[in-house]
């Protein structure tokens, strides 16, 4: 039998996938069923995001599932199929629409970033590639750079003074942690480990990176 | 009230951002106060051959569109006091900025510095149109080739069209032994196609590339070929009559060799 109601998680967060085919009613004992089994899974307060929402079911229903949802201290996002298919990897994602969320999630990016691409993200991002020169990312956690970080770095975005930037080869032109900002010396070092930056009283500074420990 | 000049081209690579480069370091050494404004926004470089990437916070975008003061964008040179750089920004594009905003902006500029120098980017849409808006007047540089020539013709008459008239050219990368054996367009025939002044010469040379790698304008090497060169330029937009550099051909092995048996 076809299932009436499918959760996809990815980059972007959880997705809840209704199977436009089933009635409603059967939609929302599914829903029931699957919340009540995997009720660990989900902390409170995550968000759901149900691309169908908009254009398949009307007012009464969304509040329906909106109020299911919420029974189970989950949070129902609306959303067309578009948003969800959007590239978190646009060329220049507003800080702004970061804000609005709190969920701690963190961006995993296959690939380098290149010179003029932004990356916004509120949680954490690990970039298995390069940062390269001209290239931001901004993240609200802390950012993990695989390869070589020689762009613009910014973690703890949002004011997070905890916030790290470790990078195998940590050659960025400019460091920023929170509200503080430290470039590059005029005539770089290469660096010859893995570093990371943290604030230490007020400054930013660099140092060996502790890969695994704490 | 200072000078609004775009440095223009059409074509890419004729050295419209080195010429910026020099031309506004050259300004600083002579106690001048000079801001350079890159309107190549999404392909950045200016701030690259200045050596000054690591200190960009706030761009001209952020500028146009309010995201913070003038002088909050304006970076200092590391080396000269009075010489300024406004950043383009890399993660937009030509589009993030119309031309009346930059009309504005070399407005707001003028008031403070002698010169203002905007690095024009290649080709002759919004990018072109928005770094001729706000120029009193225009520098042309070329390279002796044929395509390049043809481009800053199409330019010229852009900018008439845009009531901005009598541009002055500067023909970059001249190899003075490749003219006199006929193998590169000399001045004369550039002019006579271009019809247009023409405020300098820049012969080829090879510390251009170690300058631009160091983020370090060739002007300040005394000993760089090009800075003469540039310093003259300098000299001339500031009102004085500056004669031509005399182009020497550099002389060859054989050459020399011909010269010691008496040849």
């Amino acid at each position: 039998m076809q299932e009436a109601v499918i959760f996809k998680g990815n980059r972007d967060g959880i997705r809840l996938i209704i199977n436009q085919s089933v009635e409603f009613g059967y939609i929302l004992n599914q829903l029931k069923a699957k919340l009540d089994e995997a009720a660990d899974f989900f902390t409170a307060g995550t968000t759901v995001k149900v691309p169908a929402a908009l254009s398949f079911l009307n007012g009464q229903q969304r509040e329906e599932l909106a109020g299911l949802l919420a029974h189970y201290g989950l949070q129902c996002a609306e959303c067309s199929e578009q948003d969800v298919q959007e590239d978190v990897l646009d060329d220049a994602v507003p800080v702004s629409a970061g804000l609005r969320r709190h969920v701690q999630e963190t961006l995993i990016v296959p690939r380098t970033l290149r010179g003029g691409q932004k990356l916004v993200h509120d949680g954490a991002v690990i970039i298995d590639g390069d940062v390269n020169p001209g290239a931001e990312v901004i993240a609200g956690g802390n950012i993990t750079v695989l390869g070589t970080c020689r762009g613009i770095a910014h973690a703890g975005a949002y004011g997070n003074q905890e916030a790290t930037i470790t990078a195998k080869r940590l050659m960025a032109s400019q460091l920023r942690i929170a509200g503080l900002i430290a470039r590059a010396p005029d005539q770089p070092d290469v660096s010859t480990c893995a570093e990371t930056a943290r604030i230490d009283n007020q400054l930013i500074i660099i140092e060996p990176a502790t890969l695994g420990e704490e | 009230m200072g000078e609004v000049i775009v440095i223009t081209s059409g074509k890419g690579g004729v050295g419209k951002t080195t010429t910026t480069a020099n031309l506004g370091t050259g300004f600083a050494l002579q106690g001048k106060k000079v801001v350079l404004v890159d309107a190549d926004i999404g392909l950045r470089n200016l701030d690259v051959v200045m050596g000054l990437e690591n200190r960009i916070v706030y761009d001209l975008v952020d500028v146009t569109e309010g995201n913070c003061r003038l002088r909050q964008a304006l970076i200092r040179d590391k080396r000269y006091e009075t010489l300024y750089l406004l950043p383009a920004a890399q993660t937009r594009d030509k589009n993030a900025v119309n031309p009346d905003q930059m009309k504005q902006l070399c407005l707001d500029l003028a008031q403070e510095f002698d010169y203002v120098l905007i690095d024009c980017p290649a080709g002759i849409e919004q990018g072109f149109k928005n770094a001729i808006a706000g120029a009193d007047k225009a520098i042309i540089v070329t390279t002796p080739e044929v395509s390049a020539v043809r481009d800053a013709d199409r330019i010229i008459g852009l900018l008439e069209s845009e009531g901005k008239s009598n541009p002055k050219l500067i023909v970059n990368r001249i190899r003075p032994h490749m003219v006199k054996k006929g193998d590169m367009m000399n001045i004369d025939d550039i002019i006579e196609i271009l019809a247009v002044d023409l405020l300098g010469i820049i012969p080829e040379d090879e510390y251009i590339v170690v300058s631009t790698n160091r983020g370090e304008p060739a002007v300040v090497n005394p000993t760089a070929l090009a800075s003469t060169a540039y310093k003259n330029i300098v000299r001339r937009l500031a009102g004085e009559n500056v004669p031509l550099m005399e182009m020497q051909a550099e002389d060859g092995l054989l050459h020399k060799l011909k010269k010691i048996f008496g040849f």
